[in-house]
């Protein structure tokens, strides 16, 4: 008879998972097989979350597996609401991606497009023009440096004297 | 054993990433989402336990049995995991079975002391 190829991947130590249930103050005594039938049920949900999870990942072609895409997998299935609570702190993808005007620094902004780039040129300019208004060389001057700059400085300052 | 607040009880993080590893080979997974990867268990386990215990409870039974896990699992929208953990629970019986049919194999070889005894001593005649 032919045996099935038992996929005995991780499995989780049931004497923690006991821990973990009684730790519940309303949960009593738990019999011995339940914390093996929850730990194969716990791979189950880990293989979903992330398989699910990495096709986000992989349809925003990122290298790396980040807390924003889980965050999205689990505001995506009413299975995982009670999940909700934990990803409170994680910034949304949409966030990250779309707002063009932050100027908040995170580690795939080399990675953006130049459109946003010169868009983040524009905003400074348009805030020197602002404060130096008479000083058009000045302005003429900073705003050639910003535009050979090939990376975004967000923590780029500019202080104007007036002599 | 090393001393660790109650509040910090999770799964093994080894036991985490030996699975990561096996399922994502190619991607890389920052720390802090396999931190949160071991929250979401601690989560999970939390929520099929106080589904089950509530359903203990309805039965009037003291101790959480698999049965009352695998209705906590289908209702909360985990059914399809139903299958494979009745496939374990499965395994677990029959695994104790074995176990237990293999002690009394030992103790009951169907033949008696004396007779056992008698062939003993025939044995060392034998050599003697």
């Amino acid at each position: 008879m032919p045996s099935k190829k038992k996929r005995c991947n991780a499995r989780f130590p049931p004497a923690r998972i006991k821990k973990i249930m009684q730790k519940d103050e309303d949960v009593g005594k738990v019999a011995s097989p339940v914390p093996i039938i929850i730990s194969r049920a716990l791979e189950l949900f880990i293989e979903s979350l992330l398989s699910k999870t990495n096709e986000v990942t992989t349809a925003r072609k990122a290298k790396t597996l980040t807390t924003s895409h889980i965050k999205s997998i689990i505001l995506s299935e009413t299975t995982f609401d009670f999940l909700k609570d934990l990803v409170t702190d994680v910034p949304d993808i949409q966030q990250a991606e779309q707002n063009g005007d932050t100027v908040t620094a995170t580690t795939s902004d080399l990675t953006q497009p130049k459109q946003r780039r010169s868009e983040f040129t524009v905003n400074i300019c348009h805030m020197l023009q602002h404060i130096s208004s008479q000083d058009n060389i000045l302005y003429t001057i900073i705003h050639k440096l910003l535009a050979l700059n090939t990376t975004v400085f967000p923590n780029f300052m500019c202080e104007v004297e007036y002599t | 054993m090393a001393e660790r607040e109650d509040d910090e009880l999770s799964i093994p993080r080894a036991a985490l990433n030996k699975m990561i590893k096996e399922l994502l080979p190619n991607i890389r997974v920052a720390n802090d989402s396999r931190d949160l990867v071991l929250n979401c268990c601690t989560e999970f386990i939390h929520l099929v336990s106080s589904e089950a215990n509530e359903i203990c409870v309805k039965q009037q039974k003291k101790t959480i049995s698999p049965e009352h896990v695998l209705i906590a699992l289908e209702n909360l929208g985990f059914g399809s995991y139903k299958a494979e953990a009745q496939a374990v629970l499965q395994q677990t019986k029959a695994f104790a079975l074995k176990k237990r049919k293999a002690s009394t194999k030992l103790e009951n070889l169907g033949i008696p002391e004396e007779e056992l005894f008698r062939q003993q001593q025939e044995l060392f005649a034998k050599v003697g």
